[in-house]
């Protein structure tokens, strides 16, 4: 679905720890690391991220809402959120675009 | 004994003992003859009716009234009119057979031992003898009588006279052997009755006395010692129904101390304070509690073994305390107290009561521990269930749906699709998403997801965020708030802002949570209008919540404005 909308997918992974390796050898600009994760939550995992990829911009994904999250999405450091139900290549690039304007 | 037949019988003492002196003796005497004649008759009956009605059980009361008018029967033996005389002659000194009765049973009904009882029955023997030869020989000279020669009326009655002395004074030693053999809380009830029973046993030795000079075994007592001899014994008769009262009051002082030891155990009795109350009002030091212990089926000693039932002993006498055929106790005690019927009956009633309460009071406190528990449980449990729900509403419908939603969108952009398929997917996925927003809020309903994902600060932030009255948090939460005590904090906090957005007209909510590894305090404060009400709000099933948690809930009055509800919550 993002490749049809004209983003190049680099790799995946499925878990926290696979998603930081994954970053550290890809280098991504931009990564969707979702918080449900079987090895612990997403949130956790932006800063280690972070460390190994500073230039990758991190938005976070999930099937909840952000309001379930509260202040724990700005605490995490990502530089965005989307809710699962609402991601399409579309929104994407409004985020990012959004982004890039600021 | 009702006060009418008092006044009555002290109204019927009054008038027989005057009538006896003025048929006796006459007035033309010296004055000391009828102030002792009448004055012992009426001391008798008074003590009797003031101890008949302050203690109407114990028959002591009652008998020494009955001593009383019997006194009076022997008055007048020297009354001109020959029957009068003749009959008070033969019945003469039948009160202190009474006062005999009196002393050797006190404080029971009747003696308790053979050799009391015997000695009753030989002196009652002894005075029918007395009585039937004085009526026989019909008359004071015992001249009147064809059927009885003089010479062996007069011998008769002097043997039985002295027959009597003996009888007395082994009835006196008796009383002077109980009192010697009886325990401390025994010898002070008894004692004065037992001095009393002593005078009576002295008085008697010296009417026994005079038979001796008469049939000339004995010297006789001359005349300038007789008189006093003569009003020390009179003395002594005056003070023997007073020593009696004094030993019936006692009897009901010991009883009202029992009333006193259930007074001083009063608020907290345990079998302990229970001891020493009792111990103290029954005047037995000896005295031990020993309650029953269901689980060890032995009774536990003071220092908490479990010991087999104690066996009697010639020391201790040992009662069993029951309550509906349920064992409670054994009292080990002197057995001096049996003694007292209703003494020990009264002590049982009071460890009965005692220990049954501490039985009800530790049992019902062992059931509200349970019930508080398992009310905790229950709601553990409830908010695990709602938890769980919540997450396989998530989990499962809902990411189906959302899976749904991104295949209908995928299926809808894909290259040379028709326009209105393409419009038509797009619908389905829209529509797909509104349901996900359905499912989302029924399950926030169901459980607030950011309590599990980010805690209750976030929660409480999450909550001012969405409160129309501007909400200052204050929140101060160390680890170890989590689970059903966060879940309570949030639905308080929830309800609360709820509340006050709906009633109280408040411009600014103050919300404090501190928690200090022991407790969660949750104070929320508004500047409104107050007057907020427990009762009849959602506040009610939060209280409730509150206090199945083992917490706290209050309402009141702000410090300024408007209203504050405090809540503590214990952390486990």
């Amino acid at each position: 679905m993002l490749e049809a909308g004209g983003f190049r997918v680099l790799g995946e992974a499925a878990s926290a720890a696979g998603a930081v390796g994954e970053a550290a050898r890809l280098q991504p600009a931009v990564l969707l690391l979702d918080i449900g994760l079987p090895d612990g939550s997403g949130l956790d995992s932006v800063g280690p991220i972070r460390d190994v990829s500073p230039a990758t911009i991190v938005v976070l994904i999930s099937s909840r809402r952000a309001s379930d999250y509260g202040e724990r999405l700005s605490d995490s450091g990502a530089d965005g959120f989307l809710d699962k139900a609402a991601l399409t290549a579309s929104s994407l690039g409004a985020l990012l675009v959004g982004m890039t304007a600021r | 004994m009702s006060p009418v037949i008092a006044g009555i019988l002290a109204i019927g003492a009054l008038l027989l003992g005057l009538l006896a002196e003025h048929l006796g003796h006459g007035w033309d005497q010296p004055a000391w003859i009828p102030i002792l004649d009448l004055g012992i008759g009426w001391v008798l009956v008074g003590a009797g009716l003031v101890g008949a009605i302050m203690r109407p059980a114990q028959p002591a009361g009652r008998r020494l009234v009955l001593a009383g008018f019997l006194w009076f029967v022997g008055t007048p033996r020297e009354a001109d009119s020959l029957i009068v005389g003749d009959l008070a002659f033969a019945f003469q000194g039948y009160f202190d057979l009474m006062l005999a009765l009196i002393v050797l049973s006190f404080p029971g009904r009747w003696p308790a031992r053979r050799a009391e009882g015997s000695i009753l029955v030989a002196l009652g023997i002894d005075y029918a003898i007395r009585s039937i030869v004085r009526l026989v020989a019909h008359g004071a000279d015992f001249t009147g009588s064809d059927l009885l020669d003089h010479d062996v009326a007069f011998a008769l009655v002097a043997w039985a006279d002295i027959a009597q002395a003996l009888l007395f004074a082994i009835a006196g030693s008796l009383v002077v052997r109980r009192w010697l053999a009886a325990s401390a809380p025994m010898r002070r009830l008894i004692g004065p009755v037992a001095a009393a029973g002593a005078l009576v046993a002295l008085a008697e030795a010296y009417r026994g006395y005079y038979p001796l000079t008469q049939l000339g075994f004995a010297p006789e007592i001359p005349e300038e010692a007789a008189v006093p001899l003569a009003w020390v014994l009179s003395v002594f008769r005056i003070l023997v129904p007073l020593g009696i009262l004094a030993g019936i009051l006692r009897l009901r002082e010991t009883r009202s101390a029992i009333a006193q030891a259930i007074a001083d155990v009063g608020d907290a009795p345990t079998s302990m304070t229970l001891r020493d109350a009792l111990a103290d009002a029954l005047r037995d030091p000896s005295l031990r509690i020993l309650p029953w212990d269901d689980d060890a089926s032995g009774y536990r000693d003071e220092a908490g073994r479990i010991i087999p039932a104690p066996a009697a002993t010639s020391a201790a006498t040992v009662t069993p305390v029951e309550t509906a055929g349920r064992r409670l106790a054994v009292l080990v005690h002197d057995p001096a107290l049996d003694e007292d019927p209703g003494l020990v009956a009264a002590g049982v009633a009071v460890t009965r009561f005692a220990l049954d309460n501490e039985r009800l009071g530790i049992e019902i406190g062992r059931q509200l521990k349970e019930v508080r528990a398992s009310r905790a449980r229950i709601m553990e449990a409830g908010d695990v269930e709602r938890r769980r729900i919540e997450r396989d509403l998530h989990d499962g419908v809902q990411q189906r749906l959302v899976t749904l939603a991104m295949a209908l969108r995928r299926a809808g952009s894909r290259p040379g699709i028709d326009a209105d398929d393409a419009l038509a997917l797009a619908r389905g996925a829209d529509e797909a998403l509104v349901v996900v927003e359905e499912v989302r809020e029924l399950a926030r309903g169901i459980h607030p997801a950011i309590l599990t994902e980010a805690g209750l600060r976030p929660a409480f932030q999450a909550l001012a965020d969405r409160s129309p009255i501007p909400v200052e948090l204050h929140v101060d939460l160390g680890p170890g708030v989590g689970g059903t005590v966060a879940a309570t904090a949030y639905f308080v906090a929830s309800e609360a802002f709820a509340n006050v957005a709906k009633h109280a007209a408040a411009t600014t909510i103050r919300l404090v949570a501190r928690a200090d590894g022991r407790t969660l305090i949750l104070r929320i404060e508004d500047d409104g209008v107050g007057g907020a009400d427990v009762t009849g709000s959602g506040l009610r099933g939060l209280a409730d919540r509150v206090a199945a948690s083992g917490g706290t809930f209050s309402l009141e009055p702000g410090s300024t404005a408007g209203t504050r509800l405090s809540v503590v919550l214990p952390l486990s």
